[in-house]
């Protein structure tokens, strides 16, 4: 919603594109099969359609709008979704426009009572967490798709009004200011958001729970000097029935959130006095006593709820057409782009024919399992933040007032940030032989963390598009076997690339990288002896690892981790 | 006490309390929590460790009584 007298698009800050109509080929009576189609042009549709352009594959992406998504809706993005940002190429512009942040205060009766801080050890290139609106994310995945004009063709103004599976391809229906059309594809990736298009006319439902309490979200402009952090507050001094949420975002623009207190009127929470009443005792509460402008709000409820699975055969669910995930912890936006990544190199090595049907079928486990870790977080944060009954209503009071005096309760108000989800339940992933093998690195399942090697200079700035391998050769020449290794995995993945870790002159071979660590810092990180060796998904996560290098069974993880059943 | 309820501990037990004030209704939660009370004081052999504890609860009661701004619902 805008301020009376501003119209959807009226933003105090952004200049909203117009996207225009193309004609498509199948409405000039060609009938292509596109490898993907993608429906949505959200960021989880756009990472999707640009994961798959990375390694080659051609995507039609339809949006039924003709521009970016109007407000600004989410706003923190996590240092895993940053790297994966940065595998796609884009993330420079992300870097210039987001506020990077590692820390936040929870206040209670306007006291201060707890701080809470995110790692940001010296090996990380990205802080834990930005925040960057997301008519900006949307922006500059536009812009980067428009870079892969054979691979990716977004075509705005066009709403999917019917979905048929047919044994090899997915037909859509859509409907466009051109008149309807056909389109036919390989794949779907439904992308369409929590009113999900695609999920409906499948007849599929979402399945969970709705929590109790419904928040009101606004974000106003105005000259505030705070730090960019995450601001909680329990019975304030504006109003002490309703949890409040404070965020710093760019050009000046402060996220407000506000729980509505319970039996209120919906209709007079939302309506723009109220919202200006309460964003004033908000502000007073924070002693800001400048100016200030009302951009938009809208109002929210916190559920947990998703589908029981994500593929239906030739189409796949991808972010909150899904899942819906309460916002507190911020895990919507961030688990969606997760499964864009996870979704999109599947299909890619699907297509290209080289893997086993077990690929496919890993994509609901891993990330409904993801999905299933947040409603256990989020879930915890929404009892704290909105607690449901008399009883969480009893402890939480309890709880808070200790906290004034007593440490160990404090923890209580922590927000319970995203984490990256691990992979070690996969069918993908090999477990490690032994459990001693490695006393440090990450395990199978989890994502390559990065290390910093010189200046402006880290470990995830290496990897390719496909697999990688990681080979830690020490003060060694490379072991001879290794260059026949890396031969065999490409013919699996021509993509793949292999570095070369060593603390001295290590030998290089054709076409490998080599990267120096000189004081075996990422050695010592990795758990890694000379002639270790990890192999790494084309999502950044570890699909196994030796600590003495084995030929057959790295072939073996390879054949496990691109969904081909071991035969033993 | 030197040992003390791991964190992740103390969450389950923050849930096992609320689902049970809920179980027994607002007339007999009071009655609940001093029953309680009871039995945990009993694993602990030391009174002014318990005395303490009541006195630390108490303070923040008055903490929140002198700023006067009562909470939802209670």
């Amino acid at each position: 919603m805008r301020p009376a007298g501003r119209r959807e698009l009226d933003s105090l800050y952004f200049d909203y594109p117009t996207y225009p109509f193309r004609t498509p080929p199948e409405l000039a009576g060609e009938s292509p099969l596109h490898p993907v189609l993608i429906v949505g042009a959200g960021p989880i549709g756009l990472v999707a359609a640009l994961t798959l352009a990375r390694l080659g594959i051609a995507s039609v992406v339809l949006e039924q709008k003709d521009t970016l998504n109007d407000g600004s809706r989410a706003i923190c993005v996590s240092r895993y979704s940053f790297e994966t940002l940065q595998q796609l190429g884009v993330v420079d512009r992300f870097l210039a426009k987001g506020l990077g942040w590692t820390s936040g205060r929870c206040y209670f009766r306007d006291q201060l009572i707890y701080r809470f801080a995110m790692p940001n050890p010296e090996d990380e290139r990205f802080y834990p967490m930005y925040n960057i609106q997301q008519q900006y994310i949307e922006q500059f995945l536009v812009d980067e798709a428009a870079k892969y004009p054979e691979l990716i063709d977004i075509r705005w103004q066009s709403e999917v009004s019917g979905v048929v599976q047919t044994e090899h391809a997915v037909e859509l229906q859509v409907e466009t200011p051109e008149g309807s059309y056909s389109a036919k594809g390989r794949y779907l990736l439904a992308a369409d958001g929590a009113r999900s298009a695609v999920r409906n006319l499948m007849d599929l439902r979402l399945n969970g729970k709705n929590l109790p309490g419904n928040y009101v979200i606004a974000d106003l402009r105005m000259e505030h000097d705070f730090p960019t952090e995450r601001r909680s507050f329990f019975e304030s001094s504006a109003n002490p029935q309703a949890t409040i949420l404070i965020h710093k975002q760019p050009d000046n623009i402060w996220r407000v959130d506000w729980q509505v207190p319970a039996g209120a009127d919906l209709e007079e929470a939302v309506s723009e006095a109220t919202v200006r009443a309460r964003v004033a005792d908000i502000l007073t509460m924070i002693d800001h006593t400048g100016s200030w402008e009302l951009e938009w709000w809208s109002i929210y409820t916190a559920n947990t709820l998703c589908l029981d699975d994500y593929r239906h055969r030739r189409v796949l669910f991808i972010g909150d057409a899904a899942h819906i995930v309460p916002i507190f912890g911020v895990r919507g936006l961030n688990n969606g782009i997760a499964d864009a990544v996870n979704a999109g190199w599947k299909l890619a090595y699907q297509l290209r024919d080289g893997a086993g049907h077990q690929l496919l079928d890993s994509y609901t486990p891993e990330r409904r399992g993801a999905t299933l870790d947040v409603f256990r977080n989020a879930g915890k944060s929404s009892r704290f933040m909105t607690p449901p009954t008399r009883g969480y209503v009893l402890m939480r009071k309890a709880v808070l007032e200790l906290s004034l005096t007593q440490d160990f309760v404090r923890p209580f108000a922590d927000p319970r940030q995203v984490q990256p989800w691990i992979y070690d339940q996969s069918p993908l992933t090999s477990p490690d032989q032994d459990s001693s093998d490695f006393s440090a690195g990450p395990p199978p399942g989890a994502p390559l963390q990065n290390i910093r090697l010189g200046n402006d200079d880290f470990l995830l700035d290496y990897p390719g598009r496909g697999f990688n391998v990681l080979y830690f050769a020490g003060k060694e020449p490379v072991d001879a076997a290794i260059p026949s290794l890396a031969e065999h995995l490409r013919k699996l993945d021509p993509l793949l690339r292999t570095l070369v870790i060593g603390t001295g002159t290590a030998v290089d071979f054709a076409g490998e990288w080599t990267l120096p660590d000189p004081a075996g810092h990422l050695a010592r990180t990795y758990g890694a002896i000379p002639g270790s060796l990890y192999l790494v998904r084309p999502d950044r996560h570890v699909a196994g690892r030796w600590r003495e290098a084995n030929a057959v069974a790295t072939i073996a993880a390879m054949n496990r981790a691109l969904g081909v059943p071991c035969d033993e | 006490m030197n040992e003390t309820l791991e964190f992740a501990d103390l969450e389950q037990v923050y849930d096992l309390l609320a689902e049970a004030i809920d179980q027994v209704g607002p007339e007999r939660e009071t009655l609940l929590l001093a029953k309680l009370s009871l039995l945990l004081a009993h694993h602990i052999p030391d009174i002014s460790l318990v005395s303490e504890a009541i006195a630390t609860a108490l303070a923040n009661c008055d903490t929140a009584e002198s700023i006067g701004r009562p909470g939802p619902d209670l």
